[in-house]
């Protein structure tokens, strides 16, 4: 049997952890959530050394399962890892390409911010040419620059020209070759190439 | 001592002041959160006669690239009077003092603002000052914190900003332009309400020691009053009002 005073710390602890944030709740910029004991702060939420509290202004989300608590609100125009993005190629590199993001996650942004996408694993000559339209992977935000990967099937080139002549072209077993001219070459090709409605509708 | 020579009476016998108000209290607010369609946020605050238009944008790609920092996002501010918003012309062209207001609001807003999660990006506050009357810069610091808030740039507190100064020898909440051109000292102040910090302090007049503890008291409660304000503002942009 634990002594008394333990058992009533116990018992404060059981109530509190009932009580817990509330479910919901209206939450603004500088509201406290719960104590960083209780919780983790998640996306909208940042910890001040002693408590959780919301960055942004939405409702509190709850994950207990995790132990994190956070915001739900307006989404601010920059990928995070896990998010996928759609751009044009700004400049390609031995080893990279930058790419301008234009859509998150299906949401249009026109904040221009760029994303790195490293080359140097990827067995081809041409992984896609500057102003090819990519659909990417944000994998991280490394030293102030976000990577971003096409290493699944869905992702790569929505988008491309011939290098010839600049005209349009249809996929070739892994390559594009050009409608006009024949020409054939390589591009690491999304799945949805050729059926993108994003690409239609440009 | 201070002020200039004037024939108005800043304060009565009966401790009202030249526009009517009490010693304590502020003049009328008003904020709307989200009144631009074109900006990532916005708002316009009416303070008193003030009339003032903020939109945010960003976090985005930073002109001039040297600007930018791999560290952190950066904050910039633009304070712009309209050249109509005083009784005599303005120049539209950027002043000294709107380019040390610009600093002062930056500073302002800069611990407020987490930018540390936007490397290499910069967010814009553009504030249009529509109409003048003194306390322009605490109603604009208002304006732009509601606007942050609206276009979800991650902030570790709103800030909620009020003046409080010395008139006819008495300390008076949020002093209007008149107390403010004839008056003895003038105390804008800058909160941020729930971790108290706060990040804007200045004062033009003098001030006695315990003049001076009254003076930020005075303003604190100013702040506290307007704070409730931009979380009205807030909840009506993005709950319809209701409550929790």
């Amino acid at each position: 049997m634990p002594p008394a005073d333990k058992l009533c710390t116990i018992h404060n602890y059981t109530n509190r952890r009932k009580a817990g944030p509330d479910m919901s709740k209206q939450v603004f910029p500088g509201d406290e959530l719960s104590s960083i004991e209780e919780y983790a702060a998640g996306y909208g939420a940042y910890d001040d050394g002693q408590s959780v509290r919301a960055s942004i202004i939405g409702q509190s989300v709850l994950n207990s399962q995790e132990r994190v608590i956070g915001s739900s609100g307006p989404l601010v125009p920059v990928p995070r890892p896990g998010d996928t993005v759609i751009g044009e190629v700004a400049v390609t590199l031995s080893s990279r390409l930058i790419v301008t993001i234009r859509f998150v996650n299906g949401r249009r942004v026109t904040n221009n911010v760029e994303c790195v996408l490293s080359t140097r694993n990827i067995r081809m000559r041409i992984v896609a040419l500057a102003g090819d339209v990519m659909v990417l992977k944000i994998v991280s935000i490394l030293n102030g620059n976000i990577h971003a990967t096409v290493d699944e099937p869905q992702l790569g080139v929505l988008f491309t020209k011939c290098r010839r002549c600049g005209l349009g072209v249809i996929t070739h077993r892994d390559a594009v070759k050009c409608a006009e001219c024949g020409w054939i070459d390589d591009r690491k090709l999304s799945s949805e190439f050729g059926q993108s409605g994003f690409v239609k509708a440009q | 001592m201070g002020g200039r020579e004037s024939d108005l009476v800043l304060l009565n016998s009966d401790g009202i002041r030249c526009d009517g108000r009490k010693i304590d209290e502020p003049r009328r607010i008003s904020i709307k959160a989200g009144v631009l369609n074109n900006a990532n946020g916005s708002a316009y605050i009416e303070f008193g006669d003030n009339k003032i238009l903020a939109g945010v944008f960003g976090p985005r790609d930073v002109h001039p690239k040297h600007q930018s920092d791999s560290n952190t996002g950066i904050l910039r501010v633009r304070y712009h009077m309209q050249p109509y918003s005083v009784p005599e012309r303005k120049r539209p062209a950027p002043s000294r003092r709107e380019i040390e207001i610009s600093k002062v609001i930056k500073e302002a807003l800069l611990p407020a603002v987490i930018l540390e999660s936007f490397p290499r990006t910069a967010v814009d506050v553009y504030i249009e000052i529509l109409q003048a009357d003194g306390g322009s810069r605490c109603a604009a610091l208002d304006v732009a914190a509601v606007a942050l808030a609206d276009a979800g740039i991650p902030m570790r507190d709103m800030v909620s900003a009020c003046a409080a100064g010395k008139v006819a020898d008495t300390i008076v909440l949020d002093i209007n332009n008149e107390e403010d051109q004839a008056g003895q000292a003038d105390m804008p102040i800058a909160v941020m309400p729930n971790s108290g910090q706060i990040t804007l302090l200045q004062l033009d007049g003098i001030l006695s020691t315990s003049e001076y503890k009254k003076c930020i008291e005075t303003g604190l409660v100013g702040c506290k009053l307007v704070y409730e304000l931009q979380k009205k503002a807030l909840k009506e942009r993005y709950f319809g009002g209701q409550g929790s």
